[in-house]
């Protein structure tokens, strides 16, 4: 086997960050996506595309914050003499190599860096924003996962299973605090005979090969079922119908999964009452919010409708630079603004409770405030009627987003405004 | 001059510290376990256990959840 010059040169620029980016893209219960059993042939196809895109954006973001002495033409053309058979080399390629060499390693390391980063965090926010179970196209290729977590049932083609689950078997989410694994009922074909198993799904392997197979499934506070015995009501065990359930005593129970028949989960939903909010807070929410809508109204309406001279009180260049701008650019800026201040706004959740469902519902959220009643409110407790509730919520994620808005509406108005 | 030299650094670090934090964050949010380590802690109580497999029993026979408290 030969390596040819273009081939080295490709792998390191291209295949390389590539493969690290693949290598940190799959993580956690998803690493074994990233394996060296594909043929290479694959493996390099699949490593091209993210290396394309990092090597252009690393390229970009260089030739934006250096200036280089060589030009775009120049450098396509020292590759062009480097991927060639020629053994004779322009006077630019020499310099590139005397001068400029140095520089292209150093921008090698920075790829592998962002390549590194990038595919560390991508995959990252691919779950915080859950774009992986709302996009087929993102999803990881480990379908236990998602089934095992119950994110299974929020994939679009479950959503008439969630339904029929019921909103409270949606409470045990996969970031919740205290969120519990699945119970399974899981039927094993033993020597010809059946044996079903249950406890508390909390580990699983995938078979090697296939990673669509389950390999091993770990199971906590496991116990099986068989025939009654004569003997097992004088041992005080609970029988049921036929079978008698048995619990197995050790800590983890490791079942080979191969022969495994069919697998029950039950999903446990859990109330946290811990994190309950003064009324006080809940309160001062609800007036940040409102002054915020009030006020974000009132700037939009300066800005866009109303002579800007008043701007020149706050700030004369601003004042000059909005009393240019036409009716879409003062649009963009107003919304710009508002954007920014809307940071610091909660922002509020309605929820829909029906009375015949109190029982259930009363202490079931932890994101849910405690609710706000004006004093004239008048409650419908009837059976059956149905009443919506406002709550008023900070959360890290929805700051994230409105921080990430609010950057690219600054990029916006900063590419009109300049 | 020099107090402008401290105000930057400090908005530097601070910066720093957001990304950091809202990074720590995201990591945490992210995980891919099954359960929370609240929860093994929960399994690790046999009481617990008990508890949880009679809540389930009941739930598969009823279809109704029952409440239990768990700590």
């Amino acid at each position: 086997m030969s390596f040819t010059a273009d081939f080295i040169l490709l792998f390191i620029l291209v295949v390389i960050p590539g493969l690290l980016f693949k290598r940190f893209f799959f993580y956690g219960e998803f690493s074994k996506q990233f394996t060296t059993k594909e043929s290479i042939y694959k493996s390099l196809f699949y490593s091209i595309i993210p290396g394309i895109i990092l090597q252009l954006f690393a390229y970009w973001f260089y030739m934006t914050i250096r200036t280089s002495q060589f030009t775009n033409e120049e450098i396509l053309n020292i590759f062009k003499e480097l991927l060639s058979s020629k053994s004779e080399y322009s006077e630019n390629t020499k310099l590139f190599f005397s001068n400029g060499f140095n520089y292209f390693l150093l921008h090698e390391l920075n790829v592998f860096v962002l390549a590194v980063l990038s595919g560390h965090f991508v995959a990252r926010l691919i779950r915080f924003f859950k774009l992986d179970i709302h996009f087929k196209i993102l999803r990881f290729q480990n379908q236990w996962y998602y089934i095992f977590s119950g994110e299974i049932r929020d994939f679009r083609k479950f959503k008439h299973l969630k339904r029929i689950m019921g909103a409270i078997s949606e409470i045990n989410k996969e970031n919740d605090p205290k969120s519990l694994p699945p119970y399974g009922d899981i039927l094993v074909e033993n020597g010809g005979e059946q044996v079903l198993y249950t406890g508390f799904i909390v580990d699983y392997d995938l078979n090697y090969e296939n990673l669509n197979e389950l390999d091993k499934i770990y199971l906590k506070g496991a116990s099986r079922y068989r025939d009654i015995r004569p003997e097992d009501v004088k041992n005080g065990l609970v029988t049921n119908g036929s079978k008698i359930k048995v619990p197995i005593k050790g800590d983890v129970f490791i079942l080979k999964a191969d022969k495994v028949l069919n697998i029950n989960l039950t999903f446990i939903p859990i109330n946290n009452v811990e994190h309950e909010q003064s009324l006080l807070w809940s309160k001062i929410k609800r007036g940040i919010y409102y002054f915020g809508i009030y006020n974000n109204l009132v700037i939009l309406i300066c800005i866009v409708f109303i002579n800007s001279s008043w701007l020149s009180l706050i700030s004369p260049t601003f004042s000059v630079i909005v009393g240019n701008a036409n009716f879409l650019s003062r649009l963009l800026l107003g919304f710009t603004i508002i954007q920014i201040l809307t940071i610091l706004m909660p922002y509020e959740l309605t929820e829909s409770i029906k009375y015949e469902e109190q029982e259930e519902f009363s202490e079931d959220s932890n994101v849910v405030d405690i609710e706000l009643l004006d004093d004239d409110d008048v409650i419908d407790l009837r059976s059956g009627s149905e009443r919506k509730v406002k709550s008023y919520i900070y959360s890290l994620k929805d700051v994230i987003f409105k921080l990430l808005f609010s950057i690219l509406l600054i990029v916006l108005s900063y590419l009109v405004f300049r | 001059m020099s107090s402008n030299k401290i105000l930057n650094a400090v908005g530097i670090l601070m910066i720093f510290g957001v990304i950091i934090l809202i990074f720590k964050f995201i990591i945490k949010k992210t995980e891919t376990k099954l359960y929370s380590d609240d929860a093994m802690k929960v399994l690790q109580d046999e009481n617990n256990l008990k508890k949880l497999e009679d809540v389930v029993s009941d739930y598969q026979k009823s279809g109704k959840w029952s409440k239990v408290e768990i700590n």
